[in-house]
């Protein structure tokens, strides 16, 4: 393979990613259900993507495999065969080695072609059932074959017509001739010819060949022929039996005109005048809903024109023709033109419109109603679609009656079908899509848009117009977390700069000043007055420009953090196969579900959660889900159900993995601890049967019999737990024997971003996690009381044990001041609250949070660092650790001093 | 040729449309298959369609020729060409129907055509009932 440009690798491996996660997607669900005809074309379409892309980046041997795992899938694409398990595991397995062949690209690796897993796709290829798969309802013997791509058949049959239309011909348009003794001879011939091709409807239409009381028939039989001698590019005959029976038709075709009996004049003068322009008038003209004076002129220009080509001695009459077809043409059209002032105000409003020269008149009538309404605007909606067609049809009607859609188009967006939508409405674009998602749908509203002409990819808009997007969105470009995480760091700097400028633009002695310096012009210098009122008017700019540049920088700050994050979906992907070789491995029928409900989550917290959920799914398939005939005997269907999911709860995740298992088995688990030593039987008796289940996360425990390649060794449970405590996060499990088990799993949000409250000491910023605190209190330092010994206050009717964040956490001491008011936050963790006494409460933000030292790390009520500005340092506060820390410094209760110290000793 | 009982194919890249079309002609003892225009051929040839719908919105003409051709020679199904863009007299229109033998009916509301989910679905209805059964009687008569 050539050198080639970094560049275009990196995108090649990300489109790559993309087709094979979502073929892998498919296939998975392949093995429980069936994959709809859409969706066999879109696992098709993606292993064509691939092989197009092979060849962008010159790697011949993923374009050879690509291709052949293309021609697998081909007769799977035309109903010729099932997509069987055979057929799903060799697609997967191709799809593993496109992913390294992919990851070999990536590292600069030359890729190696496997011809031995290249030959076994061309074996299964010619092992497949192929044709054997008939139907029912097939018409005749060859009837699912491909007819048109058997080329010999083809040609025989092209050779057949050839040899016996002109003889026919004869024999119908010249009965005397001694061709007409074998005329029956030769039907027959040429439709058992068509039968055995299976082409049922020309074999039909063979007899009106025989029917000298049916031109139009006979003109039709020779239509379709001649359909037939184009598409396989071989001359079947079909010009010398119509000039042998053009005589006869001619004269069949003037009565027809004079009848204006359209469906024969339609065939008749598509075999004698093809080329002419009432071809394609006549079945416009000739319908029912057409003004029937239009009907009868165009039959009369009709009649003159053909009857100018097919009497002989006639004038010319090529003109006659054009402007015959252009004056019908102009007539037909007319009622469809959009009239002036309704392109004017599509124009005004700067629709595009080229899509709007020609409507349905309803479609005119609407608009026209509208083009005095100067209230309303134009949107664009691109709204995704529910899958089901069924749920499609419900769902157009919903948003048909919520938005009223001018226009609306099936379109492709982010790689899902969506329905792009032209609104003309009073509402705001918020509102529209409200309505669009109102009720009960799971759709997602991909983009929307009010048309104003300023929109660069608009689908509906003026100025560009986009081809529907490719599988995977948009591009994209791959941002290495620390170079994000250092943009974090220089947003916070620019706070810093904004937090100067507006001490700066807000002095509160500045416009003292000035009040004070117009005064003195007022009395003693009027020349100085426009000069001050300037340095006002500045002064106030300056205000506006300092609200506007907060506001930016806040957007900046949100996206940045937006962009630390992802979706857990791609997490959630890397899972179903995993679980369906688990399963097919042990014989068992699983059908996994994944419901990330499109929680994003950091980048970091992720990687931690992919171990955890691996193993505690592997877990479930192998010792929660039973056998599929154990399983029917158990009253259960034989395919379990395995869901994993996320949900959001305020800052918190909540994960959870269910089955509908056999569930835990206490009494193994409890003999199994009893054995191991982690507990004595005495003991395990008194354990509820939470605690028991609980064993299950010990370090080497396992129930299983035996060790296998996925189980049985007692270290993914364990490893489970330990990420998900690291995580700041626990694990529930929710036992119901016979029924299946759940595990739940409730970590924060984020890890490295949190939501916090700032505060200062005087010397150092502390950062209070937002779930801890309840609220920021300004009170008087003669409001503190002493309980039992206690620092407190009262607040809210309610006395608050009060702790300075400094003696909690060993922070330098704020300089002496007489401050007469103390600043508290509030906090509260599992029911109980203090009050930590801060210098000055600052403000909310997000905050990313950096990497500690482990020497910071284990410091007590210390949860994280993160930098503020250039170098301030911010510590963030850890709950758990605070709590701990006020408990052990506390005077509650009764307690003594004394005794309060044997505790610590003790401790 | 009777609306109630027909066996339709919907041949369309529109699944909106194919769904919308589903529930207006299905309910009432026909039978509707949606397919996408690469499957039309297979699927004309099993269940042997009365009418064949082909919506041509942004479907290649030349393809829309081929297929039809193709569909000639194996299914006696009326063909009518269903579009929201190619209105009758438009030079498109006449450039297909030159090759085609059918006749055409016009989407009230864009490829999708939402307002067959209600107010439109009638005049739909009818307009596709003239255009099958002028298609019917040529192809009958011939």
């Amino acid at each position: 393979m050539p050198e080639q440009d970094n560049g275009l690798i990196h995108e090649f491996a990300l489109e790559v990613a993309e087709h094979v996660e979502a073929s892998e997607r498919l296939l998975v669900r392949a093995a429980t259900d069936a994959l709809s005809s859409d969706e066999i074309n879109l696992l098709f379409r993606s292993f064509h993507s691939v092989k197009g892309l092979a060849r962008v980046v010159d790697c011949a041997p993923l374009e050879r495999l690509a291709h052949a795992t293309e021609s697998l899938l081909s007769p799977v694409r035309d109903g010729e065969r099932p997509l069987d398990q055979t057929l799903q595991d060799l697609l997967l397995q191709s799809l593993d080695a496109i992913r390294g062949a992919r990851g070999a690209l990536l590292d600069g690796a030359p890729v190696q072609p496997d011809e031995a897993f290249l030959a076994s796709l061309a074996a299964a290829l010619l092992d497949g059932p192929g044709a054997s798969a008939h139907d029912a309802h097939a018409v005749g013997p060859a009837a699912l074959k491909d007819i048109f791509s058997d080329g010999d058949t083809l040609v025989a049959l092209a050779e057949l017509f050839e040899e016996l239309l002109p003889q026919i011909a004869r024999a119908v348009a010249e009965p005397d001739s001694e061709a007409a003794d074998l005329l029956d001879e030769d039907i027959a011939t040429l439709r058992y010819a068509l039968s055995q091709v299976g082409m049922p409807a020309l074999e039909r239409s063979a007899l009106y060949l025989a029917d000298q009381r049916n031109p139009a028939g006979f003109a039709h039989s020779l239509c379709l022929i001649d359909h037939f001698s184009r598409l396989i590019g071989k001359p079947c005959g079909v010009d010398q039996a119509s000039v042998i029976a053009r005589p006869w038709l001619a004269v069949s075709l003037l009565k027809a005109i004079d009848a204006q009996r359209m469906h024969e004049v339609d065939w008749l003068l598509r075999l004698l005048l093809p080329t002419s322009p009432f071809v394609s008038l006549v079945p416009q003209f000739a319908k029912q809903d057409c003004p029937p004076e239009l009907r009868q002129d165009a039959f009369a220009m009709l009649a003159e024109c053909v009857a100018s080509e097919l009497i002989p001695d006639a004038p010319s009459s090529a003109d006659l023709h054009a402007m015959a077809a252009s004056r019908i043409r102009n007539l037909l059209a007319q009622p469809f033109l959009t009239p002036e002032p309704v392109s004017s105000f599509l124009e005004g409003r700067k629709i595009d419109l080229d899509r709007f020269r020609t409507l349905p008149p309803t479609l005119i009538e609407r608009l026209s109603g509208l083009v005095e309404d100067t209230q309303s605007d134009f949107f664009e909606i691109v709204v995704e679609l529910p899958r089901e067609r069924a749920a499609q049809a419900e769902f157009a009607a919903h948003v048909h009656q919520a938005v009223e859609p001018l226009i609306a188009e099936t379109m492709l967006a982010n790689g899902a079908p969506s329905l792009a939508l032209l609104v003309f409405a009073k509402k705001s674009a918020e509102a529209l899509c409200a309505a669009v998602l109102r009720g009960a749908w799971e759709a997602q509203v991909i983009a929307v848009a009010k048309l104003d002409g300023r929109q660069t990819h608009t689908h509906y808009g003026a100025v560009v117009r986009t081809a529907p997007d490719k599988i995977g969105g948009g591009a994209q470009v791959r941002v290495p977390v620390a170079l994000l995480d250092s943009m974090f760091g220089r947003i916070g700097q620019f706070f810093a700069v904004t937090t100067r400028f507006n001490s700066l633009v807000f002095d509160t002695e500045v416009p003292e000043i000035l009040r004070e310096i117009t005064e003195y012009g007022v009395l003693h210098a009027p020349h100085l007055l426009p000069m001050v009122d300037r340095l006002i008017r500045q002064q106030s700019e300056y205000a506006a420009l300092e609200t506007e540049l907060h506001r930016l920088i806040s957007v900046i700050h949100e996206m940045t953090l937006g962009l630390r994050v992802i979706p857990i979906d791609t997490l959630f992907s890397r899972f179903p196969r995993m679980v369906r070789d688990t399963a097919q491995k042990q014989g068992k029928l699983v059908r996994f579900d994944s419901r990330s409900n499109d929680i994003r989550v950091d980048n970091g917290m992720l990687e931690l959660l992919a171990d955890p959920l691996m193993h505690m799914l592997r877990n479930c398939v192998d010792h929660g889900v039973e056998s599929p005939s154990d399983r029917e005997r158990a009253g259960k269907a034989r395919t379990a159900s395995l869901i994993l999911s996320a949900e959001q709860r305020g800052n918190r995740i909540l994960l959870e993995i269910g089955d509908d298992g056999r569930g835990i088995d206490l009494d193994r688990v409890r003999a199994r601890a009893i054995a191991s030593d982690l507990v004595n039987a005495e003991t395990a008796a008194g354990l509820s049967d939470d605690q028991i289940a609980r064993f299950i996360f010990s370090p080497g425990f396992s129930t299983a019999p035996a060790v296998t390649d996925t189980s049985g060794r007692g270290v993914g449970m364990d490893v489970a737990l330990v990420n998900v405590t690291k995580l700041g996060g626990k694990i529930d499990i929710l036992n119901r024997p016979g029924k299946g088990v759940t595990f739940r799993i409730d970590i924060p949000l984020s890890k490295a971003i949190q939501s916090v409250l700032l505060a200062s000491t005087g010397v150092q910023t502390v950062a209070f996690p937002d779930r801890m605190v309840i609220e920021g209190a300004i009170s008087p330092v003669e409001s503190i009381q002493y309980v039992n010994g206690q620092r407190s206050i009262l607040l809210h009717d309610r006395f608050l044990p009060l702790f300075s964040v400094c003696a909690l956490l060993q922070l330098p001491p704020p300089p002496a001041a007489d401050d007469r008011e103390l600043s508290i936050v509030v906090c509260e963790l599992g029911g109980r609250r203090i009050g930590v006494e801060v210098g000055r409460i600052l403000r909310r933000t997000d905050m990313l949070i950096q990497e500690m030292h482990p020497r910071i790390a284990n410091l007590p009520g210390v949860g994280g660092i993160a930098t503020v500005g250039t170098d301030k340092i911010v510590i963030l506060v850890d709950p758990e650790g605070l709590f701990d820390l006020a408990r052990r410094s506390a005077v509650f209760g009764l307690r003594t001093h004394e005794a309060r110290l044997e505790e610590r000793a003790a401790e | 040729m009777s609306e109630q009982a027909i066996r339709m194919v919907v041949a369309t890249a529109d699944s909106v449309f194919g769904a919308l079309c589903e529930s207006l002609f299905g309910g009432d003892g026909g039978i509707v298959s949606v397919t996408v225009h690469a499957d039309l051929i297979r699927l004309a040839r099993r269940g042997e369609p009365d009418v064949v719908l082909f919506d041509i919105d942004y479907c290649d003409p030349a393809d829309v020729s081929r297929l039809t051709a193709k569909l000639s020679l194996v299914s006696s199904a009326v063909v009518v060409l269903a579009t929201a863009y190619h209105a009758p007299g438009s030079a498109a229109l006449g450039a297909l129907l030159q090759t085609v033998s059918a006749t055409a009916v016009l989407k009230p509301d864009g490829a999708s055509s939402l307002s067959l989910s209600g107010a439109g679905a009638e005049a739909f209805r009818q307009a596709l009932t003239v255009a099958i059964n002028a298609q019917a009687r040529a192809d009958e008569h011939a």
